[in-house]
């Protein structure tokens, strides 16, 4: 009996392991331009106040992993001017909704970047979306 | 000692009720596991920006004599991807691996038909295919570039790689083809990119010259951040190379000049593709620093890590 059952875990082992490793391989990286394109809900982070006060600007970046049926599944904020716009843009990142891709018939995870600019000059305080995109935003 | 009958039998129940659990998540993960390979089934969804190319299907380019070609193939691409631009080194070594292992296998680039000059691209960046192929990428199926589709000699699809591949999966590509990933070395004998039209290359006494003649050089750093942060060249300023389409309108002057570098060692790959970027967005005068941050530190110029 002993000797079946270690088999077995054996086999279970062997299947899990397979079934991971095959999971891991079904991601692609796609440029900035096909992730906007293919974003369904695009929520536009906010401007914290005590980052206004600061007059904090600049850029921030997320890079951001989707799963197989498109919810975010990962955000990692590699960029941000201070903290709180971090948290701003991580919170908004994490809603943010994308079409199913496919490679080869089979859904596949998705990994990009988004990039926004946190921006105060005479027109105010506002968080814009890179010139390059304009023609591709949003809602 | 003698244990009581009890024990015994209430042992030997959850010994077989575990075997009875094992064996039933093995079948379950083995059933998972083959429906997933054997039986895909196709999802449906209302928004699918997907490649709509399948394994087994037909490679929807026409006019293609592919029973001539034995097997081809083909990386769809655009000049204006930044991920595209990133994969051009592995197509370069890729074509030259094909070339000198002598296979039977033909390299095809298939741009939109809205590419211009998409053979002085290639060319630019010294990667050597066999035919250029034009064709709108949307109707054709293919959404997410780059991507590269093994295509046999009747014309069906047998293998599909989509966006920047990783190194495992540059492997699993240059495997699939009979090639041995080992010989495909980094940097393999390519020829390096030269005389690229309106680029030109510096050396690091030269750009140190020019940024105290004028402050208003503006020297990019290509890499990743990581890199940058364990030292680069003081005032520079860091857009890794796979964020420069999002972030160059915002951030880079159009009038120039601008030197781009990487940490390339001899081949300037990543700073020359930022360069030629750069240069068809129309930024007027654009460098390379030459052989990058290691030329820079060999001519012992200074580095900051800030």
């Amino acid at each position: 009996m002993n000797k079946s059952r270690a088999f077995l875990v054996l086999v279970a082992g062997f299947a899990l392991v397979i079934r991971v490793i095959a999971n891991g391989q079904g991601t692609i990286r796609v440029s900035e331009a096909s992730l906007r394109k293919a974003a369904v809900k695009i929520v536009t982070p906010e401007y914290p106040e005590d980052s206004k006060k600061a007059r904090a600007t600049g850029v921030a970046v997320a890079s951001v992993g989707t799963d197989t049926s498109g919810n975010v599944e990962s955000v990692e904020i590699v960029e941000a001017p201070d903290s709180s716009i971090k948290k701003a843009v991580d919170s908004a990142v994490r809603q943010w909704r994308f079409g199913q891709a496919f490679a080869g018939g089979k859904p596949v995870k998705v990994l990009g970047k988004l990039t926004f600019y946190y921006i105060i000059d005479s027109d105010g305080a506002r968080v814009e979306n890179p010139k390059t995109f304009t023609r591709v935003q949003p809602k | 000692m003698d244990r009581p009958n009890g024990f015994l039998k209430s042992s030997s129940r959850i010994e077989l009720v575990g075997n009875v659990a094992i064996v039933i998540v093995a079948v379950l993960l083995i059933v998972i596991m083959a429906r997933h390979y054997f039986n895909p089934v196709p999802r449906v969804s209302s928004t699918r920006p997907s490649n709509n190319i399948q394994i087994g299907a037909r490679f929807p380019l026409a006019n293609v004599d592919w029973r001539h070609n034995g097997e081809t193939l083909v990386a769809a691409m655009s000049e204006d991807c930044g991920s595209c631009r990133e994969s051009l080194p592995f197509y370069r070594r890729l074509s030259g691996a094909l070339s000198a292992q002598g296979k039977n296998v033909h390299l095809v680039a298939l741009f939109s038909d809205l590419s211009r000059d998409s053979d002085k691209y290639l060319k630019d960046m010294s990667v050597g295919v066999d035919a250029i192929a034009l064709a709108p990428l949307g109707k054709l199926g293919i959404s997410f570039l780059p991507a590269i589709y093994l295509v046999d000699g009747d014309g069906l699809v047998q293998g599909s790689w989509i966006g920047r591949l990783s190194d495992e999966g540059e492997a699993k590509l240059l495997a699939r083809v009979g090639l041995d990933p080992g010989l495909v070395a980094a940097e393999l004998d390519a020829p390096e990119p030269q005389n690229v039209a309106g680029i030109s290359f510096m050396s690091p006494t030269e750009l140190r010259a020019e940024i105290e003649k004028r402050r208003t050089v503006f020297v990019l750093d290509v890499d990743d951040r990581s890199q940058f942060r364990e030292g680069h060249i003081p005032g520079a300023k860091n857009i890794p190379l796979d964020e420069l389409e999002a972030r160059f309108s915002n951030e880079i002057p159009v009038s120039g000049p601008v030197v781009t570098y990487c940490r390339c060692a001899s081949k300037d790959t990543r700073s020359l593709g930022a360069c030629q970027f750069l240069k068809k967005r129309g930024v007027s005068s654009v460098a390379v620093l030459r052989r990058g941050l290691s030329a820079w530190q060999e001519a012992s110029l200074p580095l900051t890590q800030n």
